[in-house]
């Protein structure tokens, strides 16, 4: 439902990209162009350790936004996204994703509503992780 | 008349001194930090108080104005794990508050501390009324991801408890202060809690932290840590 909402409201300001697999949407510690809204497809999140080595993290599904924590955190990209098979995806630029919560207040609910919801995943992570 | 837990208690935000120094929530403008004052309850609570704990429906949100807390979970096998350590200005509870879910993490006071409440119904209207609060609960949702996000990586793709124990103090030393013996920081947890913040126990943390000092990679003297060799501990540290 806010995924939606923010879809909507963001429709006349996205460009519509196509990525082949392998191909790189962002990668960790770059600062961040945009969000991601993935229409189609698979994406893998992947860590890098200190030699370099790709490690993986989660897998995002259709409907998932990429790159919002950084863009709202006005923070690096903290993992590197990767097209596991071909993927369409919806980008918006950073300053017009901003001016739009501008615009329209009552997309920064469903902004926090899908931030909530990123936080409640990543502790799911972390008690899965730490019973390993 | 002594205040509780020699908290020196300031009723309303507008008053406050730490405003500036804790940012965020604490430093929004006249008209929402009046907004904030006039829905808020204020209180002091003990060290070792739980603000709310892990399934219960969310009351509401909290946020920290004097002392620290601590974000605590419950591993799938039963084991507590630190999630975040609270600092002053940040708000707990928002991601239940917002979904309207239970909370998923308990909250505890590591020392006495000065909290505000505000009722959930209060705290959505607080957000639906202003942007700037939507904007800063945003970038502390955010940050609570980013937080969750390094540790994972810790917990994860650390080879031994070692490197991750290794990890946390580097981390740490990031905001030390560098002295003649080493890198200086003040260590306010206890050797349990270290364990919760690395998915490890107690006695390992002891066990490592002697190992360390033996091979004179850190120093301890009470409640302060010194790391002496810098690039050795980096170079325990892989991810």
């Amino acid at each position: 439902m806010s995924r939606s909402i923010i879809e909507t409201t963001l429709a006349n300001r996205e460009t519509l990209l196509r990525f082949g697999e392998g191909e790189t949407l962002f990668r960790e510690g770059e600062p961040p162009l945009g969000v991601y809204v993935l229409h189609s497809g698979t994406v893998n999140l992947l860590f890098a350790t200190k030699g370099g080595e790709a490690k993986p993290l989660r897998e995002a599904q259709p409907g998932q936004i990429l790159g919002l924590t950084s863009v709202v955190s006005k923070g690096v990209h903290d993992c590197t996204a990767t097209a596991a098979v071909p993927c369409e995806v919806a980008f918006i630029e950073r300053d017009d994703f901003l001016r739009a919560l501008d615009d329209s207040p009552a997309v920064w609910f469903s902004v926090l509503r899908v931030l909530s919801s990123e936080v409640n995943a990543v502790y799911d992570d972390m008690r899965t992780l730490s019973a390993r | 008349m002594p205040s509780p837990y020699n908290l020196a208690i300031v009723e309303h935000c507008s008053q406050c001194s730490q405003r500036q120094t804790n940012g965020g929530f604490c430093n929004m403008a006249a008209e929402p930090v009046e907004a904030l004052d006039s829905m808020k309850f204020t209180g002091a609570y003990p060290k070792g108080a739980l603000l709310f704990v892990e399934g219960e429906q969310p009351r509401g949100v909290f946020i920290l104005c004097r002392g620290r807390v601590k974000l605590t979970t419950t591993s799938t096998e039963g084991r507590t794990l630190i999630v975040k350590l609270v600092k002053p200005g940040e708000i707990v509870g928002v991601s239940a508050a917002i979904l309207g879910r239970p909370y998923e993490v308990s909250a505890e006071t590591l020392e006495a501390s000065q909290v505000s409440f505000i009722r959930r119904e209060d705290f959505l209207g607080f957000l639906s009324a202003y942007s700037e609060a939507c904007m800063h609960t945003a970038q502390q949702l955010s940050e609570k991801y980013n937080s969750a996000q390094r540790e994972i990586r810790s917990l994860g793709l650390a080879h031994t408890t070692s490197e991750k124990l290794a990890k946390l103090i580097m981390d740490w030393s990031e905001n030390g202060e560098e002295t003649p013996q080493g890198t200086r920081m003040q260590v306010l947890l206890t050797h349990e809690e270290i364990g919760q913040m690395i998915g490890t126990t107690r006695e390992t943390v002891t066990r490592l932290l002697s190992d360390f000092k033996r091979k004179k990679l850190i120093s301890v003297k009470g409640s302060n840590l010194f790391v002496i060799a810098k690039e050795q501990m980096r170079e325990m540290v892989t991810i």
